[in-house]
């Protein structure tokens, strides 16, 4: 399969995942079994939530349509052109497409330790893992860069700025690190 | 009016002020000099910082760096041919033979010279038309406001890359994510799955994070790891003597005129403007002859440049009058104005008219400041251009993930952001712009409670949104777009019938690479 078909079908596969949220936009959206009686001007609640959801629907048909047809014309041997104006040019390579993923992981389960763990705990821990997941190896200097990095946020985050980021489950670190803030008489 | 910025610069001129302003045009330019992060960037970083400051200093904040990165991104055009920000990218084509030539303090003297004009005439712009398009707009019923921010919805389709049928879709996706949470009107819970998180609406910090910040990070990791290698390591800045920055009035004012239109344009920005104030200079000028433009002459920066930071005026006439950004900085500025409880629109300058003309009034002094930073310390921000973007990017991704966090102090909107990190970064990948997503956002609420409104003043008749001049005006501008579009494509499709026409030489191809360089 060349490139350019392989885009093409990139395109179509974003076609179907943008019809599916245009559907849920008419299925989802009134969780509670609400009343939809019409108010002063004629509209309800979800009147324009609906023209949102049908004109995203027409819209992404037009869309798969004009990729379909350029998929018809790379099969005749003609030209694709986008009836929807240039196409962007692709990059990335597999290594930044790891890097992505790892990024990604590292993002979600920050924020899934930032609640038990706190903000004293789980940043240097992420700043170290991105830091290895962007390919520097220096582990010691890796270390201390998370380390002073991570101190430098909390004094910034938590201790300026007053963010409550203190660890519900497990955080020996922020009273420790509370005490000695009060020390210095910054608090 | 004359008073409100007299007493907004005379506030401003306080040692506070002042030093948020300096270190937003410093972080501006640091940022800016880095290819890769622009302005929309840098703001996000800061969202978490500025939620405990002073709405006024906030904004102060951000317009320094809005104002820093215009001219920062000309660094990395002129030094490394790689575009600090997208709109630097037109600079590259003779800032970076100027510097080859071994002339690069020259040309880093001419970007600071041609910013800081086209930033003073940008700002006397904005100054002069705000209060009066303020104080008309501030006559406007709902039916109207709900057509400006429709129109602003389709001229940002129809002016983004890519095609209009791609903005529009970005624009309701938008609208949709507006329309999670409580309905301001009935108060009947829209799209919540039950789930409390939602009901009160989609965190707007975590669309901007995810969509601005988490977006751009994923797409950039491509550069980690690239070394930069400075064409010249003669950095100093070397100002333009005035007569030879005034003898080439015609390069700069047209670069100027060019910002101030496109830049008031919704969804243009300095990307547009500096493209086209660049042809327009260099297809008029006599001396030096077209030809030369792409060798190293001044005028190929002046023009660019220039326009570039006229922008940061122009874009905010819309926005500080209408509601409706003119590019994804101010986007996430209205945002911003909505996370410290202000209604951006066409109220903003009668309920806050001293933050209107504070921001007005950093505006000039960011251009003032950052003129000194450029030419007095431009060395210390081009060494940045050295420096790996994997010691940045974890960083980011801190800033990034508090920011979404600190605004319902609660880990859900930093799952939000993801999610919108994530979309963004395919939606972009295939030709979308993330702009569209987060204007109908910011958009939406406003135009569907004033759609809603101005219908009920007129006991459910439509033709509420055609029965004044100025409503028909703005009914036809946004059909225009909209059959221009259609044409636009029917055109296309004959030309698919036509072999493809070859690109035209190595400037074309040169062009097209910058600004595929400078896109992030």
């Amino acid at each position: 399969m060349n490139g350019e078909v392989a885009e093409r079908i990139k395109d179509l596969a974003l076609a179907a995942v943008l019809a599916l949220v245009g559907i849920g936009g008419f299925l989802f959206i009134n969780p509670t079994g609400a009343d939809y009686s019409a108010g002063p001007g004629g509209l309800t609640w979800r009147t324009l939530p609906f023209i949102y959801s049908g004109l995203l629907l027409f819209l992404v048909g037009l869309f798969a349509a004009s990729t379909l047809y350029d998929l018809f014309l790379i099969r005749r041997g003609e030209t694709a052109r986008s009836l929807l104006g240039e196409r962007p040019r692709v990059t990335g390579t597999f290594v930044s497409d790891s890097r992505r993923v790892a990024t990604l992981v590292c993002l979600v389960a920050y924020a899934a330790a930032l609640k038990p763990f706190g903000f004293a705990i789980a940043t240097p821990v992420l700043l170290f893992a991105m830091l290895r997941v962007l390919g520097r190896r220096r582990y010691g200097q890796n270390l201390a860069l998370a380390v002073i990095g991570g101190l430098l946020l909390w004094i910034l985050f938590v201790g300026v700025l007053k963010l409550p980021m203190r660890g519900d489950f497990w955080d020996p670190l922020t009273p420790a690190l509370n005490s000695l803030y009060a020390m210095t008489g910054a608090r | 009016m004359l008073e409100g910025l007299l007493t907004a610069l005379a506030e401003i001129a306080a040692p506070a002020p002042l030093f948020v302003i300096l270190t937003g045009t410093a972080l501006g330019l640091l940022v800016g000099a880095l290819p890769g992060l622009s302005s929309p960037m840098a703001i996000i970083v800061l969202l978490p910082i500025t939620y405990k400051m002073e709405t006024l200093a906030a904004f102060q904040l951000m317009v320094g760096i809005y104002v820093g990165t215009k001219l920062g991104g000309s660094y990395a055009s002129i030094l490394l041919r790689t575009p600090g920000t997208p709109a630097a990218a037109c600079t590259a084509l003779d800032g970076f033979p100027m510097a080859e030539n071994g002339r690069p303090g020259e040309a880093i003297g001419y970007s600071v010279m041609a910013s800081t004009a086209g930033g003073l005439v940008g700002w006397l712009a904005a100054v002069s038309f705000v209060p009066f398009i303020a104080s008309v707009a501030l006559h406007s019923e709902p039916a109207d406001i709900a057509l400006i921010g429709i129109a602003g919805l389709v001229l940002v389709s129809a002016f983004v890359r890519g095609s209009m049928v791609r903005g529009l879709i970005g624009v309701l996706l938008g609208l949709l994510i507006a329309s999670v949470g409580f309905d301001v009107q009935d108060g009947v819970e829209r799209y919540s799955f039950n789930n409390p998180m939602l009901s009160s609406g989609i965190s707007f910090a975590a669309v901007l994070v995810g969509f601005f910040g988490l977006t751009v990070v994923l797409a950039d990791l491509d550069m980690v790891g690239r070394s930069s290698e400075l064409v010249s390591t003669k950095l100093d800045t070397k100002l333009p003597r005035f007569i030879d920055f005034f003898k080439r009035w015609k390069a700069w004012t047209i670069g100027t005129a060019y910002g101030v239109v496109v830049g008031a344009i919704p969804g243009v920005g300095a990307d547009g403007s500096t493209w086209l104030s660049y042809a327009t200079v260099r297809n008029q000028s006599k001396d030096p002859p077209p030809e030369a433009f792409g060798t190293g002459v001044p005028e190929g920066i002046l023009a660019p440049e220039s326009s570039n930071n006229a922008t940061t005026g122009g874009t905010m006439i819309p926005m500080l009058t209408l509601g409706i950004p003119g590019d994804a900085s101010t986007a996430i500025m209205l945002g911003a104005m909505v996370l410290h409880g202000l209604s951006p629109g066409v109220t903003l300058m009668q309920d806050n008219a001293p933050l209107v003309y504070g921001i007005l009034a950093a505006i000039l002094v960011a251009n003032i400041l950052m003129f000194l930073i450029g030419w007095s310390a431009s060395r210390a921000f081009i060494m940045v251009l050295r420096r790996d973007r994997a010691l940045l990017f974890p960083f980011i991704i801190v800033f990034a993930s508090i920011g979404a966090f600190a605004a319902d102090n609660d880990v859900f909107p930093v799952y939000v952001a993801i999610v919108c990190g994530v979309a963004g970064y395919f939606l972009e990948k295939r030709g979308f712009s993330v702009v569209t997503i987060v204007l109908g956002a910011v958009l939406g609420p406003i135009i569907e409670y004033n759609v809603r409104l101005g219908l009920a003043y007129s006991a459910g008749e439509w033709s509420v949104f055609t029965d004044t001049w100025p409503r028909k005006v703005l009914v036809a501008v946004i059909a225009l777009l909209i059959v221009n579009e259609v044409i636009r494509a029917f055109r296309s499709r004959g030309e698919t019938r036509r072999p493809a026409a070859p690109e035209a030489g190595p400037e074309a191809e040169r062009k097209k690479e910058l600004q595929h360089t400078g896109r992030k």
